[in-house]
């Protein structure tokens, strides 16, 4: 009975439908650089020293914060959702715990790393397929655990 | 010296709360200038703004059927403070402090860690989400004070005197009276502390049933608006996703498509297209973008440039909730717990995330930030090294915010704080004795409550001889009171004698004279004044 309702759930996971990813990489982040920079130093204006201004609203700045973008549109819930169903997001989470748990640091920092990809183009619409992994990865650990 | 470092912790919290607080936000917003006015005709008159004695349930203002609480609480600041934004803003300011020493014990008595408790309300002092909300007139601000004070009151139930079970249903009761979105989370925290605290409740299960009864009792007539009437159920069915058609066409297009077999009745059910929406919402409410990048959509809920948590709090709370499980500690069920209900109310709305719907998942956020920073603290082997770097990453962080929040934010956001009413009611008072009719623009919302407001108008005299038409909504819109004309196209109105106008820009007559202009702080026009013979 267990392993049909495992089936079941891996089934679940596999065939959930995966929306197309939006398009969210280097060349987008670097495109928003100067209409934001621009903007926000003019209000800052010429009473501020200009110091302030370029340590406050700086190139690597806006960068890194439109990367932190393009970074949590691939790790929400609601991507692991959108790509692997309800139950893909319990046991993306699962698998996730239990790596830290069993400090299983290396593949942990690839799973934590592998969501900057689509930033570089690479596997920009395999990004779904990639929840779908991890949750099944999730869903056999819970298997042998079990 | 911990006495003196959460002495510190209060003071930054009362500074941060007050400091500006009747200018930045830059301008009232139409909501709070209604509870403002509704105070103040409670102060002058013990009626409420359509003239109803002592509303207890609710005040219907615009036709949204406010929940007292808020308005009650504003009273004694208006009557220290006058009609001001100050005062209209004190209590969310004054009750943002509150939680915020409230968020100390709390943490005291879930950590049993005086480091953990300080730190956390160093991070509710601190937090954008929680500033926000505090310097404006939010009742959800308010009622997150009395929520968490219930929460807090039942863990003193469970702990330390029965008697206590009495004070945190009172607590929860003043926060359903506060505001509406409490009614979609008291009663899943209350599952909450029912199953943490399962053999306490049963021992006391005497004191426990009268406190249920007496409070479903006072509960009961909120609950009966809320739940019977047209006007209590229309702004639940204005916003909630299961009113939805889409679903319902889904699950018609997807079962014609199987030529309506009993199989596709059961796996293409409407049920399922609803659910699948409201996880969808539900787990918006945990977007990293929402919470560490760009905060809530709307502006007036978040700046914008910054998350309702910080970056750097990621850390914190992934590693928070790992401690949280790796250590076994004692609360863990009710923390995670009060996380993961909050946003169940919340997702039933289309708009999602919400800031203001599911602020009652504060402190939580801190409460695991705080225990995850102190955790790592004591894994690291370079710990001075660590305090610097945690307090440089968090300083930095704070004091961006803090630029954005008061150099960047009046600036780029005064229209969605209906900025220019204020300015507008200042030069209609010096015209007011010179002009038989004043005609205003409804095109930035709401004008009426402005010129109420800000002229201090007698609120009797407002009953007396305000002209207000019930739209198709139910909402309130008030077409004219004393010389004041509210329209949407002022041009059109037949109104003879000598005019004022006030209009959004390049709608003034041709002919019209005295021209002034009403300019938000980015140098735009937003209103128009101009009389007319």
């Amino acid at each position: 009975m267990k392993i049909i309702i495992l089936l079941l759930i891996a089934i679940t996971i596999v065939f959930k439908q995966a929306p197309k990813s939006q398009a969210c990489d280097v060349y987008a982040a670097k495109r928003a650089i100067p209409p934001r920079i621009f903007y926000e130093q003019t209000i800052d204006g010429n009473n501020q020293p200009v110091l302030i201004t370029r340590f406050l609203h700086n190139k690597i700045g806006i960068f890194a914060s439109e990367v932190a973008k393009c970074y949590f549109n691939v790790i929400a819930p609601n991507a692991m959702y959108a790509g692997a169903g309800i139950f893909g997001v319990i046991f993306e989470i699962y698998l996730a715990y239990k790596l830290v748990l069993w400090k299983k640091w290396y593949i942990l920092i690839i799973l934590l790393l592998l969501p900057f990809a689509p930033f570089f183009n690479i596997f920009e619409n395999q990004i779904y397929y990639m929840h779908k992994l991890f949750a099944l990865f999730g869903l056999a650990v819970f298997a042998i655990k079990k | 010296m911990k006495k003196y470092l959460l002495l510190a912790i209060i003071l930054l919290a009362i500074i941060l709360r007050f400091w500006q607080l009747g200018k930045n936000p830059p301008s009232l917003y139409w909501d709070e200038v209604s509870l403002g006015y509704n105070a103040y005709s409670i102060l002058t008159t013990a009626h409420d703004e359509h003239g109803k004695f002592l509303p207890l349930i609710n005040f219907a203002a615009f036709g949204d059927y406010k929940p007292p609480g808020y308005i009650y609480a504003a009273v004694a600041p208006i009557a220290l403070f006058d009609l001001s934004e100050f005062a209209v803003r004190f209590p969310s300011a004054f009750f943002g402090v509150l939680t915020v020493v409230l968020t100390y014990f709390l943490a005291k008595k879930l950590f049993e860690n005086e480091n953990v408790a300080l730190l956390a309300s160093l991070f509710l002092a601190i937090s954008p989400w929680h500033l926000q909300f505090s310097r404006a007139a939010f009742e959800g601000n308010m009622a997150l004070f009395f929520s968490t004070l219930g929460i807090y009151l039942f863990l003193k139930f469970a702990t330390d005197k029965p008697y206590y079970i009495f004070l945190s249903a009172a607590s929860f009761l003043i926060a359903l009276y506060t505001f509406t979105g409490q009614r979609l989370f008291v009663p899943f925290i209350l599952l909450i502390l029912l199953i943490q605290f399962r053999k306490k409740v049963l021992a006391n299960i005497k004191l426990v049933v009268v406190t249920a009864v007496a409070s479903s009792i006072i509960f009961w007539p909120l609950f009966k608006f809320a739940t019977f009437t047209i006007e209590g159920r229309l702004r639940f069915n204005e916003v909630t996703i299961f009113k939805d058609l889409a679903p319902i066409d889904d699950s018609i297009r997807f079962r014609q498509t199987d030529n309506f077999s009993p199989l596709s009745n059961i796996i293409h059910n409407r049920r399922f297209f609803f659910a699948h929406q409201y996880l969808i919402h539900y787990f918006d409410s945990f977007s990293p973008s929402f919470l560490f990048s760009n905060g809530d959509v709307n502006p007036r809920l978040s700046i914008q440039t910054v998350g309702e948590l910080y970056y750097y709090d990621l850390i914190l709370v992934v590693a928070g909730i790992y401690f949280l499980f790796y250590t076994k500690s004692k609360y863990r069920f009710l923390i995670i717990g009060w996380l993961l209900v909050s946003p169940l109310g919340p997702a039933t709305a289309r708009e999602t995330p919400h800031a203001l719907r599911m602020i009652h998942i504060l402190p939580t956020y801190q409460l695991i930030a705080a225990f995850g920073l102190y955790n790592l603290y004591g894994l690291f082997k370079f710990k001075k090294l660590f305090v610097t770097f945690s307090f440089l990453i968090l300083t930095f962080s704070f004091l961006y915010y803090l630029h954005m929040y008061y150099v960047h934010y009046p600036r780029q956001y005064a229209s969605q704080w209906q900025y220019g009413y204020r300015q507008a009611v200042k030069i209609t008072k010096n015209h007011y004795n010179l002009v038989d009719n004043i005609i205003v623009t409804s095109q930035l919302g709401r004008p009426y409550v402005y010129f109420l407001f800000y002229m201090k108008y007698d609120p009797i005299k407002y009953w007396n001889n305000a002209k207000i038409i019930k739209d198709q909504f139910f909402f309130f819109d008030v077409a004219s009171f004393d010389k004041f004309h509210f329209s949407n196209a002022p041009l059109d109105e037949k109104i003879e004698g000598k005019k004022l106008y006030i209009v959004a820009p390049g709608q003034l007559p041709k002919n019209a004279q005295d021209i002034e202009e009403v300019r938000d702080p980015n140098g735009q026009t937003v209103l128009e004044i101009g009389t007319v013979n």
